[in-house]
């Protein structure tokens, strides 16, 4: 047997929801093998090709979403894989664990009107620079978001580096791409979406694209990010 | 000893209970009986009613009597659901009380070695005032939180608001699983010296029923951390689902019950007699985080996410393996015995030795040999005089009192259209809840259906929840019939022959006559559906005692309806093209909820409101037609059951475009306001988008199917005989969602 080209780890946390749906999404390609990891290994057991930290309630959102998820072994072999430049995404609670662990700069408050929501959103892709956008071909993508804890916010400075930086991956628009206010379901500082590290191999977005993805999905805009990285 | 019983028991249950055991009850054993002969547990007052019903089928794998009931699908797919409802926790703590119905249900779930792929749920309440208001709003909090955090979407739901839910809000939570058909473990099917496993939460004194706690020998200790309400933990709620998933598809536990109502003395008593079997209890074993917790206390604890199992002696290792890669408690705490009995020992005494057929089936029950058939058709008819329910007798706010009101104008009622809450899109609920998780929803909230897809495969599972309190307000056997029949059409929309029913019967106190005939025939009307249309009722739950001081509810029994859907991802979705409506049945006024809202608006009664009288052979036959109508034609066309709103909120969901009229036939089958808002038996609208050629099969065309009107080039109008209506107005007003019902002026308090 010959190994696969590819293989992207999927770290499993206790309280991960979304591992089953990010495995099912990115492993539709023959020749992309996805493997779960359990955040109590310190390692990924051999090379991959890239890493996805899924959506969910890590340790049941106690303290704050991703904070405890800071203990766990697996934030070593993080911190190794993002200074080797390996492509990380974090999705969703994967976000905000990202955040916590310093890997990208932000938090993640509380939405705006206090709720969770569940609704499909526009993306407008602002910088390209993560693997997993590098190969997007549309401006604008439908994804849905599902988070109570998913208003970006940074410091004013943090905010100019950014910009400067072209950390900016992702921003909530309308149908017409416009990005504004009535657009924007959380409040999030700059209407972001989703941030990358300077380097730009590490990214974090609230939206799920692995929603928009399976063969009898009405839409399959994710699929564009799936792709991007297994190309 | 005496005094203690006469405080808990009646003098019928005590004398059973002295009888059985040949000597005094011993506390624990009282607080046990007081427990397994409740109404929840022991189905005291519904026995003689629901023993009546269907429950055999080709399609059962488990029925009635276990943790929930299930279904073979297909060959390859079998599928497990339940509805339970939480109506009193979560009248006193909104949050906690429908937070910890979404977790029960999973368990139910779960237990049966299925895996939870859909949350649903029914929400009534009368959200006139601030206390309605705020009920509403952290119940759907409390639903959200659990249910999000498990990873479980909520895919559908019916709400309404109504004035006889004052005070008493319902809440019913519906969940379902998939598995394979040959995957399915009982909670009958324990073996002699099998170790009994207790794991998940540890045991407190959370949720230790009221009345029975207040009676017991408390301990100053007790008194001060004394609560009746429990709390739920999604979190642990996750993990011990993982955890059993994974027991269960390892092949170790030989049976499985989730700790409800009455902890662990209803899970332990009722895995051993359902397996015919006895089971010695060692409560010093049980983990309990209170120190100085009682033997009653234990047993009778309602603390949240716990789990039991019995496991054959070659097994515990395995099961320790896998337990212990979890952050959670376990522990053997008994085994079952070839006696019949049930044993408890705490702090090396035996603290309960009694029989188990005493413990469960010797639950006195009452018998209604009096409410004949005869007497339950009768029933009672209260469309204008709704003395005793809830909230009513006044006019809901904004209307006018009025002794003689004229027959209301269609502008009159599309102005209740507009003004109530129960035709606003439902997105301010929806929302909250995490819908499209594990990627398996092809129906969701919003959409015209509720649709389940499993890949593997590659077929659908349709799910139909149905009430309408209106109708079995005015009658309820005639209404019960009625919603069945609405719960029906429902399927067929959704493509799905029903397979399986399940029922949450909500109903005021069972001690009144009154509430027994309706319950009475509300059974009734269950089993002349079941039989006519050959579907089995696969489990159920009933809540009595839904009044306050200000009245009873509406009885409102629930259904649930899962089948086999002939719809896949291709079924026609519209998205705006031009084509031809077409209407089965004939619609009548009175017959819909809008005259009923109208009417309540009015004078707070429902008179002049019809039930629909409708025939189960008759809805068979056109129910099969549209059914091979969408074999015949795949993709091709759109159907809706025309339900609650009617055909306008049909109209308004999918034709209010700004680029489309709705232009209406000259030649109605009834007057307007009939054919807009009206309801009646196998009605149903259709949409054949002009592409799509068909040809109407000999049954659709005996049953009177006849074109409405055209879906055509305009700007957003609904055109008919003398009438010209804004839709995209009407559109706008709804899709402002619940938010001016809900959140105007309303505190939001954590």
């Amino acid at each position: 047997m010959s190994d696969p080209a590819l293989r992207i780890a999927i770290i499993d946390f206790h309280g991960t929801l979304c591992e089953r749906d990010c495995a099912a999404a990115f492993g539709q390609a023959a020749h992309v093998e996805t493997m779960l990891v359990s955040s109590e290994k310190d390692s990924f057991s051999g090379p991959v090709h890239a890493i996805v930290v899924p959506g969910g309630f890590s340790y049941g959102d106690y303290i704050r979403p991703g904070a405890m998820a800071r203990t766990a072994p697996i934030t070593r072999a993080l911190y190794a894989a993002a200074d080797a430049g390996t492509p990380i995404i974090g999705i969703c609670n994967g976000f905000q664990i990202l955040c916590e662990i310093r890997l990208l700069p932000g938090v993640l408050l509380k939405n705006r009107d206090g709720r969770f929501i569940c609704r499909e959103t526009g993306l407008r892709v602002q910088s390209r620079r993560s693997p997993f956008l590098a190969g997007v071909k549309p401006d604008v993508l439908r994804v849905p978001i599902a988070h109570k804890y998913g208003q970006y916010y940074c410091s004013a400075e943090t905010l100019a580096e950014l910009q400067a930086n072209d950390q900016i991956a992702l921003c909530y628009c309308d149908d017409e791409g416009q990005i504004s206010d009535a657009a924007n379901p959380n409040g999030s500082v700059g209407h972001i979406a989703g941030v990358t590290n300077k380097a730009g191999n590490v990214l974090g977005m609230m939206p799920h694209p692995e929603r928009r993805a399976m063969p009898w999905h009405a839409g399959k805009d994710g699929n564009w990010m799936i792709e991007s990285v297994c190309a | 000893m005496n005094i203690l019983i006469d405080q808990i028991l009646n003098q019928r249950q005590k004398d059973t209970l002295l009888a059985g055991l040949g000597r005094d009850p011993t506390p624990a054993e009282v607080a046990m009986v007081s427990a397994m002969w409740s109404e929840h547990c022991g189905y005291t007052h519904s026995r003689h009613f629901l023993k009546t019903l269907p429950r055999e089928g080709e399609h059962v794998l488990a029925g009635p009597g276990e943790n929930a009931g299930i279904i073979r699908l297909h060959d390859q797919l079998a599928v497990a659901f339940k509805i339970e409802s939480h109506n009193h926790p979560s009248a006193v703590v909104p949050y906690q009380g429908a937070a910890t119905g979404v977790g029960g249900i999973l368990r139910d779930i779960f237990t049966m070695g299925s895996e939870p792929i859909a949350l649903m749920n029914s929400l009534h309440f009368d959200i006139r005032d601030h206390r309605g208001k705020w009920i509403a709003e952290h119940v759907v909090d409390g639903i959200a939180d659990y249910g999000n955090c498990t990873g479980i979407p909520t895919v559908g739901g019916e709400y309404s608001s109504y004035p006889w839910y004052v005070d008493n809000p319902l809440v019913n939570v519906v969940c379902a699983g998939l598995l394979k058909p040959e995957q399915v473990l009982k909670a009958s099917t324990a073996q002699v010296g099998d170790r009994v496993l207790y794991f998940g939460n540890k045991t407190g004194r959370d949720g230790i029923a009221g009345a029975i706690f207040a009676s017991l020998n408390l301990t100053e200790a007790t008194r001060e951390q004394k609560s009746a309400v429990q709390v739920g933990d999604p979190f642990m709620g996750k993990l011990i689902m993982q955890a059993t998933l994974e027991l269960i598809r390892a092949g170790v536990p030989s049976a499985m019950q989730d700790m409800g109502a009455a902890g662990i003395t209803c899970s332990t008593s009722e895995i051993a007699h359902n397996s015919g079997l006895g089971i010695t209890v060692e409560l010093d074993a049980v983990p309990v985080r209170a120190p100085g917790i009682t033997a009653e206390e234990i047993l009778l604890s309602e603390s949240q996410e716990r789990m039991l199992a019995t496991v054959p002696p070659d097994r515990l290792a395995q099961a320790e393996e896998i337990l212990n890669r979890y952050p959670l408690d376990y522990a053997w705490i008994g085994v079952i015995e070839e006696t019949p009995d049930m044993v408890v020992r705490f702090q090396n005494e035996t603290v309960a030795s009694a029989p188990l057929d005493l413990l469960i089936d010797g639950c006195p029950v009452e018998d209604y040999a009096d409410l004949t058939d005869d007497v339950l058709r009768a029933g009672k008819e209260r469309a204008s005089d709704l003395s005793g329910i809830a909230g009513t007798g006044r006019p809901l706010l904004g209307g006018k009192p009025s002794t003689n009101p004229e027959p209301p104008t269609l502008s009159a009622l599309l102005e209740v259209y507009a003004e109530t809450s129960h035709y606003a899109s439902a997105r301010h609920i929806y929302e909250q809840f995490d819908y499209e998780i594990n990627q398996r929803t092809l129906g969701g909230p919003g959409d015209d259906h509720t649709l389940m897809y499993d890949a593997a495969s590659e077929r659908t599972v349709a799910f139909t929840l149905h009430s309408r309190s209106p109708w079995t307000l005015q009658h309820a056997y005639r209404g019960t019939r009625a919603v069945l029949a609405a719960a029906w059409r429902r399927s067929i929309a959704a493509g799905a022959y029903p397979l399986g029913l399940s029922n949450c019967l909500n109903y005021p106190s069972a001690d009144r006559r009154e509430t027994m005939i309706d319950f009475g025939g509300t059974t009734l009307a269950m089993k002349e559906f079941c039989e006519a249309l050959g579907i089995p009722v696969t489990g159920g739950n009933v809540s009595f005692y839904n009044e306050s001081e200000v009245g009873a509810i509406a009885p409102t029994p629930v259904f649930v309806l899962v089948g086999d859907s002939v719809l896949g991802p291709d079924r026609y979705r519209y998205a705006g093209a031009e084509g031809q409506l077409y209407l089965l049945g004939t619609p009548d006024l009175t017959a819909g909820d809008v005259y009923a809202l109208w009417r309540l608006r009015q004078d707070g009664t429902l008179s002049g409101a019809t039930v629909p009288t409708v025939d189960f052979a008759q809805e068979h036959q056109v129910g099969q037609a549209l059914l091979d109508l969408y074999r015949a034609y795949p993709g091709a066309f759109a159907m809706r059951d025309v339900g609650k709103g009617g055909v306008f909120k049909r109209i308004l969901e999918q034709f209010a475009r700004a680029d489309r009229d709705v232009v209406l036939n000259d030649d109605l089958p009834a007057a307007l306001p009939d054919v807009l808002l009206g309801e009646g038996p196998c009605t149903y609208l259709l949409f054949v988008p002009d592409a799509t050629t068909l040809e109407w099969p000999a049954a659709l065309q005996a049953a009177g199917i006849r074109p409405l009107g055209r879906v055509t080039a305009g700007d957003g109008k609904l055109l008919a005989p003398a009438v010209e209506l804004d839709l995209l107005k009407y559109r706008a007003r709804a899709d402002k969602s619940l938010e001016p019902h809900w959140i105007d002026q309303l505190e939001l308090a954590p």
